[in-house]
């Protein structure tokens, strides 16, 4: 491959990506309920059937629990959902009515939510890393 | 020796498919494309043309030195043998079977090949979502038979070259299902969306490039079904656009997994399959698969345990 040919190509891929985003494809879905935020997790993590929801306000995002206790995380990450089980490292800081978590996971990034029972999720999310120190 | 590259004749074609794939999007089905996973997609493309021209060296060696080695000689003319290149190809493909299968169940193999499928969308644009890092993996190996039957390399460059523009059409979710007899020989559309999906029923199904029949012929071949909606990507999707990452976060967490782990585990880490470990505290795809099937047979159970209202008095 010359350099004219990689130029050429990088002109293309900008192209096609500013044409995506010039007719707008992909837009932002949003959980609009328990049986959203249901399935979401369930893409997530195959067989996580929540009990407990916490779905962001605006439905960017939700923290779900099931009867294990075990906390999914679930954030926008472009038109899909994306999602992790919170372990020990986790941690949870509720600032007015946003929480924001930090999963430890540099890359996945920290969510901030905004829900209507924040410290429920800061005390169970802060716990884990209680019971992992334990 | 003809000096052809079809990849490079065949980009042009590229583009204006997914030209066409993103209009089609437009008008029916805009969530199929999404523009920051349209970029990252495209520059895998773009930077992995450049680290096969910069790393692809030393499996051209390795392949000139193997080659003084063939079993059957097709002469100096080589490329004028013609029946040798449908048959090339053929062979090729099943070569292509194994290592891609090898691709998903070797964790050396699948911190390369992860990157084609890190995409949570499925469109001509996660075709061209190729590995930058295919030359540190000893794929190369799995071209060594046909090499040393006596096809010349660049022959086999070609047929391959052939293979990987077959199978960037099938990246859509345009087409719905080809006709009946050509899903019973080809990778088709529905074939490889089943390989792309993430739902326990299909993962590592469809390994084959061109034709699906090595699939069905080793046992690993699943039917595309309606019943449930196809999720693609990864297990543990990324949920990050950084491009570097997409690149090199399955090396990373491997060189990781390697470093902390009991001296006697530490190969396992590389040669076992993804998700394994030695206190068996991850998922694999065959324990994801297996605990969706308890759930399947639970719920029969369940279902057979309870009649359905008005049917038992009717028994």
């Amino acid at each position: 491959m010359d350099l004219l040919q990689a130029l050429g190509s990088l002109l293309a891929i900008l192209a096609l990506a500013g044409l995506a985003l010039w007719l707008k494809l992909g837009g932002a879905p949003a959980l609009s309920g328990e049986d959203d935020a249901r399935a979401a997790a369930a893409d997530a993590v195959d067989g996580f059937v929540p009990h407990r929801f916490g779905i962001d306000r605006e439905g960017r995002g939700a923290l779900l629990e099931d009867a294990d206790g075990r906390i999914l995380l679930l954030k926008l990450h472009g038109n899909r959902f994306a999602g992790r089980l919170l372990e020990p490292g986790a941690h949870a800081h509720e600032h007015a009515d946003t929480l924001r978590i930090d999963i430890g996971e540099r890359r996945f990034g920290a969510v901030s939510l905004t829900l209507d029972d924040g410290a429920y999720w800061e005390r169970a999310i802060n716990r884990l890393g209680k019971a992992g120190n334990a | 020796m003809p000096d052809f590259s079809p990849t490079q004749y065949a980009v042009p074609g590229f583009v204006l498919l997914v030209l066409i794939e993103m209009i089609w999007a437009w008008r029916r089905n805009p969530a199929a494309y999404e523009p920051k996973d349209t970029l990252v997609s495209l520059s895998f493309g773009l930077g992995s043309t450049i680290a096969g021209a910069l790393f692809g060296g030393f499996a051209i060696l390795v392949f000139i030195e193997a080659y003084e080695y063939r079993l059957f000689d097709f002469g100096e003319e080589w490329w004028a043998v013609w029946w040798a290149w449908p048959l090339c190809f053929v062979l090729d493909d099943l070569k292509y079977y194994w290592v891609h299968r090898a691709g998903h169940r070797i964790r050396w193999m699948w911190a390369s090949h992860v990157n084609h499928h890190s995409s949570q969308h499925y469109n001509l644009s996660t075709a061209l979502r190729q590995s930058w890092t295919g030359a540190f993996t000893f794929g190369l190996l799995f071209a060594l038979p046909l090499i040393l039957i006596g096809f010349h390399p660049v022959m086999i460059a070609i047929c391959a070259g052939f293979n990987l523009i077959y199978q960037f059409w099938i990246h859509t979710e345009a087409i719905d299902r080809m006709p009946r007899w050509f899903e019973a020989v080809m990778n088709t559309p529905s074939h490889h969306r089943v390989h792309h999906a993430t739902n326990p029923r299909y993962l590592d199904r469809n390994y084959a490039g061109v034709f699906i029949v090595w699939d069905r012929l080793f046992g690993t071949f699943e039917q595309e079904t309606d019943e449930e909606k196809i999720r693609y990507g990864i297990v543990k999707q990324l949920g990050s656009f950084n491009l570097l990452w997409a690149v090199f976060h399955e090396w990373i967490g491997m060189a990781g997994d390697i470093w902390r782990s009991p001296w006697k585990h530490k190969l396992g880490y590389l040669l076992r399959e993804p998700g394994w470990t030695h206190d068996g505290s991850r998922d694999t795809s065959d324990t994801i698969r297996r605990r969706w099937l308890a759930r399947q047979e639970a719920a029969r159970s369940d279902t057979a345990e309870k009649p359905i209202a008005g049917t038992e008095r009717a028994a």
